[in-house]
């Protein structure tokens, strides 16, 4: 199931005062599988091009297939796509509107038509693999804490079984342990039936720990799809251009390259493979100095 | 009837006009219209709105929007008249439908007077921003202060209002994204499931709500409000010679119908 976006533009309020151009011209195609950070600045259209992928919004221009469905500019009616592809909006939370934490995750699953016992099964896988405790289950979602809120609701997505699951901001205003719980999760949820996965995201260390593919939207046009790696050491000047940053521990070894010669060549981008890296090349530097 | 938030934003005299002339104008212009009673007086009243419009560089895309959730009640108005009046002369008869003289007549013209009030209405929400519309309704009423009316808190009131609706309008575009998302249907499907589907948007929606009054309450509070007394305003009105020259514009028409209209 694969994703292409051919030459999307899209436009909100056509012919009015108001009329505003958010993406142009963007062709892109993501395979089944990967784990996509789609990152740029605040306005740069990542909110709007992610939801063309599941048909909550037209293009102006151009047209988006998402395995054998098509959604062109036309008004034409298109199969559902929520059976396939999930959707995790900003601050998922605030969409709770169920008596039990329980019921709410169930109402996804109930609309796609399963049967009881099916949809109960799958509440509970979800439930579980979010992390949320048993005794949470029959709670009022209100009564939770913030964060397990936050984890209530991308359960209420995940036990629809998406193919492809697609997030925005997962964890925005999370502590960085809830947000590394999250990330976690998710990434754990890709792995195991190795769905795609779509992450809007402004920490760049997630995108390097947890993404394959990076792609860069700045005002409205498709900047580049890359590997995490060759953009972060490649094209770190033009990213920070962007207004966009680099993760720590490679600023810290592209400092490190600017005294080392040979300098350090980066073979992964994720914290712990990069750390040993430059614990390595240490290594070796003290002992070709003594 | 009245649209809120249809500003359209654009530079023109009437939109630089200070919104406590708008709001009185609007206020004499439908007095007038209850005035006028002859051919002349209408042919008054048409050409004055007309050069307004002209006046106010609003697109007729926008005053036809204007006056669309109101076209069917002119054209019910108009039916009516048309059947239920029986008197003068049979203009047209068909089987038992007649159509009188006085029925078309009566008709058009409180047609016409519907729709003149309906774009006199809407030419104010057109070219004033909400705020200003307020604080110019806060000036008009603040002579009521003597009898111990709450004007401010009257303004402060509305114009919160005014300020939440596209905010809520989000907020509702949001919910319905995010439960449609989720396979919650709001535009197929049975009546009884589109309509417990909206208990999805409805309860998140009172919640955010009165989060946000929440809020704003505090922040009100932490930045040291205390009511309207000795408060100043960021854009102070100031009555201009313009507003002069739309208030005797007005005046002249006024005029002209009190002398044409059949007493």
């Amino acid at each position: 199931m694969d994703i292409h976006i051919r030459h999307l533009s899209y436009t909100y309020h056509p012919g009015t005062p108001f009329e505003h151009q958010v993406l142009q011209n963007v062709h892109l195609h993501i395979a089944y599988g990967h784990r996509v950070a789609l990152v740029g600045r605040t306005g740069a259209g990542k909110s709007t091009l992610v939801q063309h992928m599941n048909g909550l919004l037209k293009p102006t221009q151009g047209s988006v297939q998402i395995g054998d469905v098509t959604i062109g500019s036309n008004r034409r009616k298109h199969p559902p796509l929520y059976k396939h592809v999930g959707m995790v909006f900003q601050y998922p939370e605030q969409q709770l509107f169920e008596e039990t934490v329980f019921k709410d995750v169930a109402y996804g699953p109930k609309n796609l038509g399963w049967p009881d016992e099916m949809v109960e099964n799958r509440v509970r896988q979800a439930l579980t693999h979010v992390g949320l405790e048993p005794r949470y289950w029959q709670q009022s979602p209100f009564a939770l804490s913030g964060g397990q809120k936050r984890r209530a609701a991308i359960a209420g997505i995940l036990a629809m079984q998406p193919n492809i699951l697609i997030l925005d901001e997962p964890t925005a205003g999370l502590d960085p342990l809830g947000r590394q719980k999250i990330m976690d999760m998710l990434s754990e949820w890709q792995a195991k039936d190795k769905r795609t996965l779509i992450l809007i995201t402004h920490q760049m260390e997630d995108v390097a720990e947890y993404t394959d593919e990076v792609i860069v939207l700045h005002e409205g046009k498709l900047k580049c799809q890359l590997d995490p790696l060759t953009l972060f050491t490649e094209y770190a000047d033009q990213l920070q251009q962007l207004g966009l940053d680099i993760p720590r521990w490679i600023e810290l070894v592209s400092c490190l390259n600017r005294k080392l010669n040979p300098p350090i060549q980066l073979e992964s981008c994720k914290k712990a493979d990069v750390l040993r890296q430059v614990a390595c090349n240490l290594r070796q530097q003290r002992g070709m100095n003594s | 009837m009245i649209a809120i938030g249809q500003y359209v934003p654009r530079t023109s005299f009437i939109h630089r006009l200070d919104p406590r002339t708008k709001i009185v104008l609007t206020v004499a212009w439908m007095a007038m219209i209850f005035l006028a009673n002859n051919f002349w007086t209408y042919v008054g009243l048409v050409v004055f709105i007309l050069l307004a419009f002209i006046l106010s560089k609003i697109p007729v895309r926008f005053i036809w929007r204007g006056l669309k959730p109101v076209w069917w009640l002119l054209l019910f108005t108009l039916l009516m008249h048309i059947w239920l009046t029986k008197e003068g002369d049979i203009l047209w008869q068909w089987g038992v439908i007649t159509v009188h003289e006085q029925g078309l007549l009566q008709g058009l013209t409180l047609t016409l007077r519907i729709a003149l009030l309906v774009l006199g209405a809407s030419l104010l929400t057109l070219t004033t921003q909400p705020l200003a519309l307020t604080d110019g309704l806060e000036k008009l009423l603040y002579p009521l202060h003597r009898v111990r009316f709450p004007v401010h808190e009257f303004a402060l009131m509305l114009s919160i209002a005014l300020r939440f609706i596209p905010t809520l309008l989000q907020e509702v575009d949001r919910l319905i994204k995010a439960q449609e998302a989720r396979g919650g249907s709001f535009s197929s499907g049975s009546f009884t499931k589109r309509v417990l589907n909206i208990i999805s948007i409805l309860v998140p929606l009172f919640i955010s709500a009165f989060q946000k009054a929440d809020d704003l309450a505090l922040a009100m509070e932490a930045r040291a409000y205390r009511g309207g007394q000795g408060r100043t305003h960021l854009r102070a009105l100031v009555f201009k010679k313009t507003d002069l020259s739309a208030l005797i514009s007005s005046l002249l028409l006024f005029v002209f119908i009190l002398c044409c209209r059949n007493w």
